[in-house]
């Protein structure tokens, strides 16, 4: 069974929030900006902790950044 | 660079050295027959040893920070990873090495005691060495291009 993709927009949300850098999103939600490069690039699916904490900094919910890709 | 990936790189560096002295150290003058009745070797040998494990703290030591978030999620899923991949890894090399031994040694039907140094030291350079490029390879695996 093939392991479904986990996409965000996070890099919209930062542009749409002040164009918020990576080093400000990370130190906010609290994680290394390498993370955040990581994230933005779909290599790293966040824990949902992390997730939670950033769907919280943006004022949305997890589904309105992160969505599945079967 | 992350600082787990800064004493990734350290500890590949020094381990990596000291393996590379120990191999040709190990292996001349008799193998593992003379490395056991040689003292000289066996104290060179330890030295190189404490000075591995000097050098590795001083690593650790001189990559620590204080400021800001230096450790994070990704960074304990890379090391929860690496770990796994680094004792399977270990084990591999051990059970190789043992059949390797016993298919050498089985006529003699005995063992030079100097393999017991090999093996000790071997498997402590094999541990970090493999656990440092599992740690290279998931960063590099979890990594985005970053921004200028």
């Amino acid at each position: 069974m093939k392991k479904p993709e986990i996409k965000n927009r996070i890099r919209r949300f930062r542009f749409d929030n002040d164009e918020m850098t990576q080093q400000e999103l990370a130190e906010k939600v609290g994680c290394t900006r390498q993370t955040i490069v990581a994230l933005e690039q779909n290599k790293y699916v966040p824990s949902l902790t992390l997730a939670l904490k950033i769907a919280k900094l943006f004022h949305t919910s997890i589904e309105d950044i992160f969505e599945i890709v079967e | 660079m992350t600082q787990l990936k800064q004493r990734a790189i350290g500890t590949l560096i020094i381990w990596g050295v000291v393996l590379s002295l120990f191999i040709p150290l190990f292996f001349s003058y008799g193998g593992a027959s003379g490395y056991a009745m040689d003292r000289a070797r066996i104290l060179t040998m330890a030295v190189l040893f404490g000075a591995g494990y000097l050098l590795y703290f001083y690593m650790l030591y001189r990559t620590r920070t204080k400021d800001g978030v230096i450790s994070d999620e990704r960074d304990d899923t890379i090391v929860r990873k690496a770990t796994g991949a680094a004792l399977i890894i270990t084990l591999a090399y051990i059970y190789f090495l043992s059949i390797t031994l016993y298919e050498i040694y089985r006529d003699p039907g005995f063992l030079p005691v100097g393999w017991m140094w090999f093996f000790g030291y071997s498997a402590v350079f094999i541990g970090y060495i493999s656990n440092s490029i599992a740690i290279l390879v998931m960063d590099h695996r979890m990594s985005g291009h970053e921004e200028a």
